[in-house]
């Protein structure tokens, strides 16, 4: 109730306007909190909260807790608790396995997730999983977190951006007092320019019981070009609110050669795997793996796309990515006079093939097929000794070793003909039928839909920028209590103790207190 | 890559960058003493030698073996060693002390290229280009930290608040332009600019603890030996992440393999 007032009038200026005394009361900030450095801060603190319409208990209490509200959001000890509580969330996701965002707790793929947990955290699984610690960027404290760092932004991007908008001190101040010897007029006067001299302008003056309370920071672009900072994490936040509510994700597809699969409902497309670009150098590592996809509507090719490593296809708002490599393997069978024989699949696609193409995917998979003229079986299992599937594409990366057991089986009796271990391209014989076995590769797409990326990449502009604004032009605030007295003026100028031994302070203590009585 | 034991003098074209780091490891010590003999142009032009030897040997290696800072402990210490010789040059250190270290550290980081081991610490080399350049800035800012570590230990006697103003403010935007180009780099390759996957995440802890001291010395008013150590701390974590940030997260099996959904 109380922050949104103060954001109500310092947004709108409504100031003198009132409804009730209580809101009157709480519509009227103060420039200067209560709880300063010394005796006098604090009353004058008080006088200044107390500045108000409908002076009460009650107006004088709100006054001090909107003030501790507002110095607590704008203060730097915030900015380091929140920071903590990232260093802390980070840290875990280092530290901790995570589930996919995708993968429900009790699915079947967040078990085969869990049953493949090394040690030493699956020895601690179930007290990690109990407390919510392998899906800490999905829990609601990950969300709460995102929400504060949200409001506290809107906040302080207001207060930079809002140009009347002016600060309470800190809690912990530095004052330096000094007279000037001249009227109250000309003491504002020279205080003004000073301020000017020194890069700050005055945001706000008041006067009340007697004395000129005056505050002043940086103004122009070194105040407004910090908030960047503020302006580029909601960006950054607003954009991720945008990928959850608009955005789209499919599952990562595994295409092996002439192989045609649907991208999912949202899009409405098939890929189909046309060729595959690969550029081996010297040493067998990848230089280029490009593929050749075509996004098939119905019956009809709509586009030929080429994806590669680092580089992305779009079509109709759609993105698709090449996310990952693994093996195929090219399979073919002749008989005994060199006669072509068809194969078949034992599950999936059972039609018969003169030629078959399979994805091997897995630590471990067995493969059955048949040559049904023949009455023969052939058996396939595939070793990989990297973990293969979905393997992140690199460059400068060897491809897995790999070998393939093949055995070939009599149908009828279950027999075995032959068998051999195939770590390239070869042949595995029988009496009757040779099969001849290349090994190709499949690969990894994933569609998405992004709308929120450009509002993500401006967002991640924008914090760069906002840093390096604030390291050129960090926070400057001064306050002055300026009091008519017999001779002069007396003026205490109360900035934060951070700022003690800050060289501008410095130069304008020096500035004010040239002509003065310090 | 390689295998475990390759040594960068193991291959033909290894031999000849193994030689020229050799030669910086010598024209950096010579630069060291060089400092004592009050020529600072000297050390200036010697240590210029070294430093550029030295990037030239680490950019050969990235490219014709894939050994990354992140990947490859000895990559790391060298081009931390060699950007810190770099960060001297472009700052100038007044005094004889800090021109030495700085020369010191160059020497100890090509060093560790001749006699460490490139075991690369995953099979993952270069993911490229911009991957490439996002380990670059995170080795500059490591190095910046380093630079100020150094800048500290000269100016003892005075306020090190200045040291470490520049030195965390530096490392701040470098490592926040490291987790932006890093975040560029995984939007292309994989269609995820933020995933929090383990590194990212170990990325990330680097930067929120530099910005954490960066707070307390500039808006806090940490200075003195507080400021000293709060430096010093971040330096060597930050040192800690682009080493061991690897290595822990494949000894914990993390591997980032959740991301892919």
């Amino acid at each position: 109730m109380i922050l949104p007032s103060i954001i109500l009038h310092r947004a709108t200026g409504w100031r003198k306007k009132r409804l009730i005394g209580l809101l009157t009361s709480l519509l009227c900030p103060p420039i200067i909190g209560a709880g300063d450095a010394d005796e006098d801060s604090e009353r004058m603190g008080v006088r200044v909260t107390t500045a108000r319409s409908q002076w009460s208990t009650l107006s004088s209490a709100l006054g001090r807790i909107e003030v501790a509200a507002w110095r607590a959001i704008t203060s730097p000890q915030v900015s380091m608790a929140l920071l903590a509580a990232l260093l802390i969330i980070s840290l875990l996701g280092g530290l901790l396995p995570q589930a996919a965002p995708d993968v429900q707790p009790g699915s079947p793929r967040y078990q085969e997730w869990r049953g493949q947990m090394r040690p030493p955290w699956n020895a601690a699984a179930d007290t990690l999983e109990a407390l919510g610690l392998f899906r800490v960027f999905q829990s609601r404290l990950f969300y709460l977190f995102m929400a504060v760092i949200a409001v506290v932004a809107v906040l302080r991007l207001a207060s930079l951006w809002i140009p009347s908008w002016a600060l309470a001190p800190p809690r912990e101040t530095s004052t330096r007092d000094f007279t000037l010897l001249c009227d109250e007029a000309g003491a504002l006067e020279e205080i003004s320019l000073t301020l000017r001299d020194m890069g700050l302008g005055v945001v706000r003056q008041i006067s009340f019981d007697g004395a000129r309370y005056t505050a002043a920071r940086r103004v122009g672009v070194a105040r407004s070009m910090p908030g960047l900072l503020y302006l580029g994490v909601l960006a950054l936040l607003l954009a991720a609110v945008i990928e959850w509510r608009f955005g789209w994700v499919g599952s990562s597809l595994d295409l092996a050669l002439g192989e045609t699969r649907p991208l999912g409902v949202e899009s409405g497309l098939a890929a189909r795997l046309e060729q595959i670009d690969l550029l081996p150098l010297a040493d067998g590592s990848l230089q280029r793996f490009d593929s050749h996809v075509s996004l098939i509507r119905g019956a009809h090719v709509e586009s030929r796309v080429v994806l590669g490593l680092n580089r992305r296809a779009t079509y109709q708002g759609f993105s698709l990515y090449q996310v990952g490599f693994g093996p195929a393997v090219r399979i073919s069978a002749r008989g005994a006079s060199g006669q072509p024989l068809a194969l078949q699949r034992t599950v999936g696609d059972t039609s018969a093939q003169g030629v078959l193409r399979l994805r091997l995917s897995g630590r471990q998979q067995e493969q059955l097929l048949t040559i049904p003229r023949a009455d023969m079986v052939v058996r396939l299992v595939y070793y990989p000794s990297l973990p293969a599937r979905g393997s992140p594409m690199t460059l400068g990366t060897k491809p897995p070793s790999r070998a393939l057991h093949v055995q070939l089986l009599r149908g009828s009796t279950g027999k075995l003909l032959a068998e051999r271990f195939l770590e390239q391209a070869g042949e595995v014989s029988s009496a009757d039928v040779s099969v001849d076995i290349s090994f190709e590769y499949s690969v990894t797409i994933r569609p998405e839909r992004e709308p929120g990326l450009p509002l993500a990449a401006i967002g991640g502009l924008l914090i760069l920028a906002g840093i390096v604004c604030q390291v050129i032009w960090p926070p400057r605030e001064a306050w002055l209590i300026v009091r008519p007295e017999d001779q002069g003026c007396h003026c205490r100028l109360i900035a934060s103790r951070a700022d003690a031994d800050a060289p501008w302070l410095t130069a304008l203590v020096a500035a004010l207190s040239g002509g003065a009585h310090v | 890559m390689y295998d475990s034991g390759y040594k960068i003098t193991s291959s033909l074209w290894g031999t000849g960058s193994g030689l020229a780091v050799s030669l910086g490891v010598a024209l950096a010590l010579g630069a060291a003493a060089s400092s004592w003999a009050s020529k600072e142009r000297l050390w200036r032009l010697v240590l210029a030698t070294a430093c550029a030897l030295g990037l030239v040997v680490l950019v050969g290696l990235a490219r014709n073996t894939g050994a990354w800072p992140s990947n490859t402990i000895a990559v790391a210490l060298a081009a931390v060693g060699v950007t810190t010789g770099v960060w001297g040059l472009v700052h100038r250190p007044s005094d004889r002390l800090a021109e030495s270290l700085h020369a010191l550290v160059v020497a100890l980081g090509l060093g560790a290229l001749l006699l460490v081991p490139l075991a690369p610490l995953s099979e993952e080399g270069g993911r490229g280009l911009l991957f490439g350049f996002a380990e670059v800035a995170f080795a500059l800012s490591c190095a910046a930290l380093w630079h100020g570590m150094i800048s500290s230990v000269v100016i003892r006697r005075q306020p090190g608040q200045a040291a470490a103003k520049a030195a965390l403010g530096s490392a701040l935007l470098l490592l926040s332009t490291a987790l932006l180009l890093h975040g560029v780099g995984a939007q292309w390759s994989r269609g995820a600019y933020w995933s929090w996957e383990p590194l990212a995440c170990w990325w990330l802890t680097a930067w929120a603890v530099v910005a954490l001291a960066v707070l307390g010395v500039r808006r806090l008013g940490w200075s003195g030996r507080r400021a000293t150590i709060a430096l010093w701390l971040v330096a060597g974590f930050v040192l800690l992440v682009l080493l061991g940030a690897v290595p822990l997260v494949q000894w914990l099996g993390l591997n980032g393999r959740y991301w892919t959904g």
